[in-house]
């Protein structure tokens, strides 16, 4: 047992250094150097796997001094073998690197697609709902119900008010994180609390208007203001139907993404 | 002491005739230990499924290095297990990188569907628009 053992390893060394002398080179050997250039001169391993390359590089050189070392074959080809896959870590690793950048840009572009969208879509309900006189304000989308969609003197709506606000309640359906507030109000016809139930009434009919059109009720502020917040001169007829209306706020959502053209009033 | 490995000191001083009875400096239950080590965790990444070759070639060596362990072969043991090692390290990657490509491709392909429903919405004026 011993004896055979000792020939064996005798034999072994004697063919590795024969081999070595008669093709100079260790086949393993240069397969695993000519992976190992290849990956050191391409930038894209060089820049996101500089340390797998590392490895790549010390496990190729612990092959080349074993074959300075005229170590058996075996040895050499298997030190060659740990070095070739170090080398394909490091690319395997350099392509997961790039496929981890890209993902960071799709991931902003998604982003801005996503506020692109919404931008575009609260400029689109703003057009469509151009009957309300919809517009961005800092408080949210304004729009106001005018005194000629309601009955005269009453809290009725009109039909022609109707398909703006199935428009807006299935904006709001979409969006169900926004709140909205509903604040009537008149002018100075009449005794103050007569003008403060009728603009209550006016904010309440919009309010039952947008739950009977499948928005949670939870989500709407109704309030009467009465004659207290004119927006033109009582001493007018023009003026005095400009000031009774109902204004309609869709409250903005807290957003993830800032749009930085919030706080300006358009 | 320089730096260079055991192993290849051991192979030098074998290839120089020396004789030297079980030459096993490096320690092969530790080099198997390792090779344990990365195979279970190419696994736990779903290596089969993106890297089987590797993850098979792994598991074969380092089963082959179980077994030259247990039979006192020393130095077929380390190689084995040092060569698993790489194998399932190479498993590893690929199920990484497969999975950061999948992850890129889902961004994609909802950035597309995204665009789309747009194009859509501008298409036809009246069709609601909707945003996630």
């Amino acid at each position: 047992m011993t004896t055979r053992h000792g020939s064996l390893l005798i034999t072994v060394p004697a063919a590795a250094l024969f081999a070595a002398c008669a093709s100079g080179m260790n086949p393993a050997y240069l397969d695993a150097n000519a992976a190992y250039r290849a990956a050191a001169a391409d930038p894209k391993v060089t820049t996101n796997a500089p340390v797998e390359l590392h490895d790549a590089e010390q496990a190729l050189a612990r092959a080349a001094k074993a074959q300075d070392d005229h170590a058996d074959a075996e040895e050499i080809t298997h030190l060659s073998y740990l070095a070739k896959r170090r080398v394909e870590i490091a690319e395997v690793r350099a392509d997961q690197k790039t496929q981890q950048a890209r993902s960071a840009q799709l991931a902003d572009e998604k982003d801005q697609v996503l506020f692109d969208a919404k931008q575009r879509e609260v400029r689109q309900l703003t057009q469509e709902l151009a009957d309300l006189k919809a517009r961005e304000t800092d408080r949210g989308i304004e729009l106001t119900v005018g005194d000629v969609l309601f009955e005269t003197g009453h809290a009725t709506l009109q039909p022609g008010a109707l398909p703006a606000l199935a428009r807006l309640a299935s904006f709001l359906r979409d969006h169900p994180d926004r709140q909205v507030l509903i604040e009537g109000h008149t002018d100075s016809t009449g005794t103050p609390d007569a003008n403060l139930k009728l603009s209550l009434a006016r904010a309440d009919a919009v309010a039952q208007t947008l739950v009977a059109q499948g928005v949670d009720g939870a989500r709407i502020s109704p309030r009467g203001f009465g004659e207290a917040t004119p927006v033109a001169s009582n001493a007018t007829s023009a003026g005095r139907q400009q000031n009774r209306r109902v204004e309609i706020v869709v409250v903005p959502s807290p957003e993830p993404v800032a749009n930085p053209r919030v706080g300006s009033v358009r | 002491m320089t730096k260079r490995p055991v192993s290849a000191i051991a192979a030098g001083v074998l290839a120089a005739g020396t004789l030297v009875a079980c030459g096993t400096p490096t320690q092969p239950a530790a080099s198997v230990s390792k090779a344990e080590l990365a195979v279970h965790q190419a696994d736990a990444k779903d290596a089969g499924e993106h890297a089987p070759l590797d993850i098979q070639l792994a598991r074969e060596k380092l089963a082959r290095a179980q077994k030259a362990l247990q039979d006192d072969d020393h130095d077929k043991a380390r190689r084995l297990a040092d060569e698993a090692l790489v194998d399932a390290l190479v498993a590893d990657a690929k199920a990484d990188t497969e999975e950061s490509r999948a992850t890129a491709q889902a961004l994609q392909q909802s950035i597309q569907s995204l665009q789309n429903e747009t194009l859509q919405n501008e298409t036809g004026s009246s069709v609601r628009g909707v945003v996630r």
